[in-house]
């Protein structure tokens, strides 16, 4: 086999509509292509040595679950037991397709048992003989630079803003936020996801297909790969692979901010087929209650006040700035906190590679107010990685915007005079400590290491360095 | 060989990853206070990935709450 050693300019004109090429399979899809979907999950079991599997089509993952609830409580009562979490009308459409599944030959359906689930399995089969034998077989025959920039521009991005910002934001919810809510109620396992064989897959898949396009890798057998591609082309969202038994699920539409978040300050950012849907600001996920009381006007400071989660906090001032202005916003909250002092801590030039540049960062400003008989006191500031404006709570006996942000770092006593540099990212800190730092941390007890206390703002920003 | 990934942030939704370290040790479950040994790099889903070339401890950002005023560890 040749190697790849350079890209023609028709080959590197390529590659944008190539990638757009995969980004219109989950953006424009077209709904599942049942048929499709039916043959090439046959292929799928057979390709992984299992006997061919009953195929259940289903319009949302919530869906999805519930019909496997439903077949591992046997049918026992899994409406009345999730009521409040499952709108009546997404309710009638889950059970109309649950129907269309299993409703024909329900008693023999029910009566079984829950299947093993053999995604190990198809992760071992994929990886291995599709995705581990291309790479075995083309990567030494392509120069690193082609691989390198056909993997920023294809693969990482088309990772980017369907895996990673779509697949796994929906999954990560789902998992965290719904089925956490029902799962007492149903006694039901949720079934994990086949690792292959989902929107996740478009990746890899769109970067490897890129050169099976250039038609220079013509010795290498593609079959398997052309598959794998057909099953994904049938508009599977995800799969769940069980012994006998595998459900599909349909794409969602999706809506998104300029940087390919999931957002939506209008509607749900995910919608399913079944009408299950998920609202998202910027990304973070927040319930539909939430995101009623955002939408008409409620919801109120005391609200926020009261809401532990930042990336929560930060998301609905967002909201508010960005649905009725930043006049509005700055009346939500100078109606009960005053600004009091503002620091600036201007930053070398290095440490700005990796943040946004932008003029708000290191600006920290101190609010102090009440609510009732609360004591208030916040400190403004920026994510330098994404403008996102935070306020964070301190102790309302601060009197300064820089020894306020300082309190809330947190190192061992014992330590605390040993600082060599401070980093940050969002919630955490990275502290190195000085060779004597470190020694003393060596020979610290679980108590000591517990006793945690702040810096002075001086102290602080003189060794702060990295900041996202 | 696979780069070592673990979450030095169990209260955070998306997590914060130390990943290609040596080791990392869990100092303080409650407060999430980690230490990191080795070159590595600190991922997360909302911030850039943060290099850490040193060895480095690892320590959760605390808020003040008004209510019950005290600090509590910031959530994420």
């Amino acid at each position: 086999m040749k190697k790849l050693e350079v890209l023609t300019d028709e080959q590197l004109d390529l590659i944008e509509p190539h990638r757009q090429i995969w980004l219109d399979k989950f953006y424009k899809n077209q709904g599942i292509d049942k048929e499709l979907a039916v043959k090439q999950i046959k292929w799928l079991y057979e390709f992984c040595g299992k006997k061919e599997p009953q195929i259940m089509f289903m319009d949302s993952p919530v869906g999805v679950d519930i019909l496997l609830a439903t077949i591992e409580n046997k049918g026992q009562n899994i409406r009345a037991n999730i009521r409040q979490s499952i709108e009546q009308n997404i309710w009638d459409n889950i059970r109309d397709n649950i129907w269309d599944n299993i409703g024909a030959n329900i008693r023999a359906n029910i009566e079984q048992n829950i299947w093993a689930n053999i995604g190990a399995n198809i992760w071992d089969n994929i990886g291995a003989n599709i995705r581990d034998n291309i790479w075995d077989n083309i990567r030494d025959n392509i120069w690193d630079n082609i691989w390198a920039n056909i993997g920023a521009n294809i693969e990482q991005n088309i990772w980017a803003n369907i895996g990673a910002n779509i697949w796994d934001n929906i999954g990560a919810n789902i998992r965290d936020n719904i089925w956490a809510n029902i799962r007492d109620n149903i006694g039901a396992n949720r079934q994990p996801r086949a690792y292959y064989g989902n929107c996740s897959d478009y990746g890899w898949m769109a970067f490897y297909d890129y050169f099976q396009s250039l038609n220079h890798f013509t010795d290498y057998d593609w079959t398997n790969f052309n598959q794998f591609k057909s099953l994904l082309d049938s508009g599977i969202y995800e799969l769940v692979t069980l012994e006998g038994v595998c459900v599909a699920c349909a794409m969602p539409k999706v809506l998104q901010d300029a940087e390919n978040r999931l957002h939506n300050t209008e509607k749900a950012a995910v919608i399913f087929n079944d009408g299950f849907s998920m609202h998202f600001i910027h990304g973070v996920f927040i319930t539909p209650e939430l995101f009623e009381i955002l939408k008409n006007g409620t919801y109120s400071f005391e609200d926020w006040v009261k809401e532990e989660n930042e990336e929560i906090k930060s998301a609905c001032l967002s909201f508010i700035e960005e649905t009725k202005g930043s006049e509005a916003l700055y009346r939500f909250l100078s109606a009960y906190l005053k600004e009091v002092d503002t620091y600036t801590d201007k930053k070398d030039e290095k440490h700005l590679n990796g943040t946004t540049r932008g003029m708000n960062i290191g600006v920290y400003t101190l609010f102090k107010g009440g609510y009732g008989e609360v004591e208030l006191a916040f400190v403004r500031c920026y994510c330098p990685s994404t403008d996102r404006m935070f306020f964070l709570s301190v102790d309302p006996e601060n009197t300064n915007a820089k020894d306020a942000i300082a309190s809330l770092y947190r190192i061992p006593r014992k330590v605390a005079n040993e600082i060599k540099y401070i980093q940050r990212q969002g919630e955490r800190f990275s502290t190195v400590l000085t060779d004597k730092g470190n020694e003393i941390l060596s020979a610290m007890g679980k108590e000591e290491i517990s006793d945690l206390v702040h810096i002075s703002g001086n102290d602080y920003f003189y060794k702060l360095t990295y900041e996202y | 060989m696979e780069k070592t990934k673990v979450n030095v942030a169990a209260s955070s939704t998306e997590g914060h990853y130390v990943v290609g370290a040596k080791q990392v040790i869990d100092l303080d479950a409650v407060n999430e206070t980690h230490l990191v040994k080795g070159k590595s790099e600190l991922v997360t889903k909302n911030h850039t990935s943060l290099k850490m070339e040193d060895d480095c401890l690892i320590t959760c950002q605390m808020v003040y709450n008004p209510f019950s005023k005290a600090f509590q560890k910031s959530r994420d």
